[in-house]
């Protein structure tokens, strides 16, 4: 089963099946924190289904944006190489565990993650630049961030080892490249055995 | 593990089906499916038929002994099988999906039959070329 935790500046979130993740210019997702076109967020927040309710009103996700190819700004820190960045500074965590599969001990490959428009898993989500950089567990992805939008561009992970709860970790930033609201989906996936 | 099960045939006649005797899912262990491989290589064995049953339905993979679609007397090379989960709509209803994936491995390309098992959803047959990755393939044994 899966666990989607949000690494907050200080402790964690669990995610509701519900809740929305926001990348915004402020501290909240009111109209005046709306990131501007051509610009990368700034905060990134888990808001519940109602899209009110603040999830980490106190402690925000770990912001992490896109400065270069090969740069990120973490919670408004001084830009370092993505060579630097840690896991536990990433803003989302997966954790796939075989609770529901008895226990069992499984070798995972072609682990892979990508934001889409919500209708077919090729398609961009549109007016954005989806920026993501991750790990498989200590191991990261690559040096540069990838443009992870739509399932032909997916970010992919290292394969691991059996084991019985493998975690991945991810650090998104987003650029609009147009005015207005933009939606859609993020899918995580892995195959296993 | 789900309402899908695979049932496999081995060279010596053996039946062998997921979550029977010695094919339990066991905390720790590897899954069923790779203990398999491990006990067929051992023995010198290998698999001629696999087939999944998912809710008292049998579905085959084309066994050693095909006799159709063009394949008469062409016997793959090797099975596999691995399993899918995903989860989807992080902004949304966060969907989880999980599905099985049984290959059949021929020389130049592969048979897939995906089983949807999350909600009894559908099945689909693909086939891809044989350079697929194969997470644990089951011994060749010609």
């Amino acid at each position: 089963m899966w666990t989607i935790i949000a690494q907050l500046t200080s402790g964690t979130y669990t995610l509701n099946p519900n809740d929305q993740v926001w990348w915004t210019a402020g501290t909240d997702n009111s109209s005046s924190s709306y990131v501007l076109v051509g610009q990368y967020q700034t905060n990134t927040h888990i808001f519940a289904a109602d899209g009110i309710t603040h999830q980490c009103a106190t402690n925000h996700v770990n912001n992490t944006k896109y400065i270069d190819s090969g740069h990120v700004s973490v919670n408004g820190a001084a830009t370092i190489a993505l060579s630097a960045l840690t896991p536990s500074q990433c803003g989302l965590k997966f954790v796939f565990d075989t609770t529901d599969l008895g226990s069992a001990s499984v070798q995972t490959a072609q682990a892979k993650f990508y934001a889409y428009d919500g209708v077919k898993d090729t398609n961009e989500m549109d007016g954005i630049s989806f920026k993501c950089f991750g790990f498989s567990g200590t191991m990261p992805t690559d040096i540069e961030w990838e443009t992870a939008n739509g399932s032909d561009r997916a970010l992919v992970f290292a394969d691991q080892a059996a084991a019985t709860t493998h975690t991945y970790y991810v650090a998104t930033s987003v650029n609009p490249t147009s005015s207005g609201a933009k939606l859609g989906k993020m899918k995580f996936s892995l195959s296993y055995v | 593990m789900s309402n899908a099960r695979f049932r496999a045939v081995l060279s010596d006649g053996t039946v062998v089906t997921e979550g029977e005797a010695d094919w339990k899912v066991v905390p720790g262990e590897r899954l069923p499916w790779v203990r398999l491989t491990k006990f067929a290589e051992a023995q010198g064995l290998y698999l001629v038929d696999f087939r999944l049953e998912i809710n008292g339905q049998t579905i085959c993979l084309p066994p050693e002994k095909y006799n159709r679609f063009g394949l008469k007397g062409i016997p793959p090379s090797f099975y596999s099988l691995s399993y899918h989960i995903e989860i989807d709509d992080l902004n949304g209803s966060a969907d989880q999906s999980k599905f099985v994936d049984l290959a059949a491995h021929y020389k130049d390309f592969v048979i897939h039959l995906i089983q949807d098992v999350s909600e009894n959803g559908e099945a689909v047959v693909v086939v891809t070329s044989a350079e697929d990755d194969v997470l644990a393939p089951s011994p060749t044994g010609k």
